[in-house]
């Protein structure tokens, strides 16, 4: 019996319609959704960027890594690692997209990486310093990302101060999640106020503003979210 | 009346042009891609995958691939870069899928890295040296193996190896290298040179 050649086998299963071509809009709906896909994932690490870059100016976290010991922990509570990782992985499907398109590849991903790394540090730069991260942070959604959590002791708390009576004052969170109620003779200094089981770690007060890091032993604090 | 083309013009197109014509629907001229690169990539497989019954196998559904996505071909790409890139995929696929860890190269891969012998005896030394040299070649990485078996087998410049394997010019040189390298290292240490 003859055997088929690879010649001939593959040529009948082209005459007998078995096998067929994919369209050329086939191959431009896919081109034009992993350029799509690349933009949305470039606009997630920006953000991602930003937030980061955000995060570590509002605690200040380089501070921390001049501290001999436990300084990179340190620093790690302040700057929420979650957002650099996150921004990472979509970093790598990002290269891998890129390179996928026509022949990119030959740029190589390393230098691909680092471009895009540039570019969106820049923007989460600009995005920082024109302020929109304030505007940001109160959207229903993105505000999950704004609540900067050292451990599970420590609240971060960015909203107003405002006086019940004499003595009692109210710390309310700008995005609503925490109130806390304390007392104390002088709200400006945080030092003397007294939140139960909790301190007041870290803060400021500017006018009415606040931003304190309170510090919450085993959740015992009163802490009601809304 | 249709005029057909015939055998000489087919044979004289490059490979885009017969590409371009098959994409309009001539499916006809898809046999002389076949016939053009069937035995260059069976050859390929078989380096790879060490003469195995699956190389047939593996460059047959390589040529059914590139049919069905022969309008994802980007004329930017030398056409036999991509035909390559498809073989080479399916069989890392195939090599993966049944679980082979390592592949054999005979000694006529080796030849390529020796010169020609100039009498009988320095012809057993250079079979010596080839039976050494496949050896050594068959514990490299494949990462190293497949682009000195494109570059030396294949006969492909940097600029093809990297269009295949889908990285820059400059990795296919640190793989030639350092495969290179990694089989002089493994000679020495076995005393062979």
């Amino acid at each position: 019996m003859k055997k088929e050649s690879i010649s001939e086998k593959v040529t009948e299963q082209i005459k007998s319609g078995k096998i067929k071509m994919k369209p050329a809009k086939y191959f431009a709906f896919l081109d034009a959704l992993s350029i799509v896909g690349s933009f949305i994932i470039f606009i997630f690490i920006i953000f991602f960027v930003n937030i980061e870059i955000h995060a570590v100016k509002e605690h200040n976290a380089f501070q921390y890594l001049t501290f001999k010991e436990y300084g990179l922990m340190e620093f790690l509570q302040r700057a929420p690692i979650i957002n650099f990782v996150l921004g990472l992985i979509l970093m790598v499907i990002l290269i891998v997209l890129i390179a996928n398109l026509g022949t990119l590849y030959k740029t190589g991903r390393l230098r691909i990486g680092i471009m895009f790394a540039i570019v969106a540090l820049v923007l989460g730069l600009i995005i920082d310093l024109l302020g929109l991260n304030n505007v940001l942070d109160t959207n229903r959604f993105l505000m999950n990302f704004y609540l900067f959590k050292g451990n599970n002791s420590e609240v971060f708390i960015t909203g107003w101060i405002s006086r019940i009576n004499q003595n009692e004052f109210q710390l309310e969170a700008k995005d609503k999640t925490y109130i806390l109620n304390c007392s104390g003779m002088d709200p400006t200094i945080l030092g003397n106020l007294h939140t139960g089981n909790c301190e007041i770690v870290h803060g400021e007060i500017k006018g009415p503003v606040i931003h304190v890091e309170v510090f919450n032993p085993s959740n015992s604090c009163n802490f009601p979210q809304r | 009346m249709k005029k057909e083309n015939g055998p000489k013009d087919q044979q004289e197109m490059t490979d885009e042009e017969l590409v371009i014509k098959i994409r309009k629907g001539d499916g006809t001229l898809f046999d002389e891609l076949v016939k053009r690169y069937e035995q260059k990539l069976l050859r390929y497989v078989n380096y790879l995958t060490s003469g195995n019954d699956i190389a047939n196998d593996v460059v047959q559904d390589t040529f059914i691939k590139v049919y069905i996505n022969l309008n994802s071909f980007k004329t930017d790409l030398k056409f036999s870069s991509w035909i390559y890139r498809i073989a080479h995929n399916e069989t890392m696929n195939r090599l993966r899928k049944y679980n082979f860890r390592m592949f054999q190269l005979d000694a006529d891969f080796v030849d390529r890295f020796v010169q020609a012998p100039e009498n009988v005896e320095t012809q057993l030394e250079r079979e010596e040296t080839s039976k050494n040299v496949t050896k050594a070649l068959n514990n490299l990485p494949l990462k190293y193996k497949v682009p000195l078996v494109l570059y030396y087998m294949e006969d492909k410049s940097y600029d093809e190896i990297g269009d295949i394997l889908k990285v820059s010019t400059g990795t296919v040189g640190t793989l030639i290298n350092r495969g290179k390298k990694r089989l002089k290292d493994v000679l020495v240490s076995e005393g062979k040179i």
